[in-house]
């Protein structure tokens, strides 16, 4: 195998791996963050629920 | 059964992620058994030399690019007919593995171009469209990132997508139709392959990896697409009690 040949192979093979590598971790990162996303907002209802019943029994102590 | 329940978030979501690991293996497995074939097996050619072995990478994406883009435009039917929620985000899904895989065979066939044509590009009927189907899909996921309104996002996307669609067979026959400098079609469903066996079973062995990854690229986007969106729903908020 010539070497110029040898470097474009290696090129074009390593911008494809590079490409899909990236591709990989941007979706690694996106599901992380969607999960991330769910669990705070959730949590976020959750307390403004308890502030909610908190004030619910406040408001009903006589 | 009823395939339809699949369209439904709530069930197809689970689904997907029980798939997910199969066509990931499959995808890394097939790459190995292709790149092993293409550089292992694979003859070197007589005209080309060495520099021909770029088909086993550059092929595969451009086939993809040009069925992804189909399989959307088959999605985006759905989508603006049924108003099926989960077409619209297998649309989005599918969109940047189709652009990567679009950029892919473009920039390895320029690669491939410089020592065999003796230029990194020509105006060619066959690169320009590819270039053009490049630019479908960025305006695409362009276009539907800047809609703040979900749904009409999605069907301006696929309004986008159907009028798109029209690129692939001028890109698939525009070696017939002009005279290009890309070489024809060396692999036909009604023709004999004009290459070696073994330089053929790499590429289809790729072009099958290409298929398996794409695939897995799109559920784990998917997945993360339905956790958005349905995340007020109580099934997501359930998933991670």
């Amino acid at each position: 195998m010539s070497d110029s040949h040898l470097s474009y192979l290696a090129v074009a093979y390593g911008l494809s791996a590079l490409a899909l590598a990236i591709e990989c971790v941007v979706l690694l990162r996106t599901r992380r963050q969607s999960i991330e996303q769910v669990r705070r907002e959730r949590d976020l209802d959750l307390d403004d629920h308890e502030s909610i019943a908190d004030l619910r029994n406040e408001a009903a102590k006589p | 059964m009823n395939p339809f329940r699949f369209a439904a978030p709530p069930v197809f979501y689970p689904l997907a992620g029980r798939l997910l690991p199969w066509f990931t293996a499959a995808a890394v497995v097939l790459t190995v058994a292709g790149l092993y074939v293409g550089f292992g097996m694979a003859p070197t050619d007589f005209q080309q030399g060495e520099v021909y072995r770029i088909i086993f990478i550059h092929v595969p994406s451009a086939w993809m690019a040009m069925f992804i883009y189909l399989v959307m435009a088959g999605y985006a039917v759905l989508t603006l007919v049924w108003r099926s929620k989960l077409s619209a985000m297998m649309c989005r899904a599918l969109a940047p593995t189709g652009a990567i895989m679009a950029a892919i065979a473009l920039f390895t066939g320029a690669i491939w171009g410089k020592p065999t044509w003796g230029a990194w590009w020509v105006w060619d009927a066959r690169l320009t469209s590819t270039l053009i189907l490049l630019f479908l899909y960025l305006g695409y996921m362009a276009l539907v990132a800047a809609i703040d309104d979900t749904t009409r996002a999605d069907r301006a996307g696929a309004l986008l997508l159907l009028v798109g669609v029209v690129n692939v067979p001028i890109i698939y026959f525009s070696v017939r139709w002009w005279n290009t400098l890309h070489q024809g079609a060396s692999v036909s469903l009604t023709a004999s392959p004009k290459m070696a066996s073994t330089m053929l079973t790499g590429m289809l062995l790729m072009s099958l990896a290409a298929w398996m990854y794409s695939i897995a690229a799109a559920l784990h986007r998917v997945r993360s697409i339905i956790l958005h969106r349905e995340r007020h729903t109580r099934w997501v908020r359930q998933l991670f009690a």
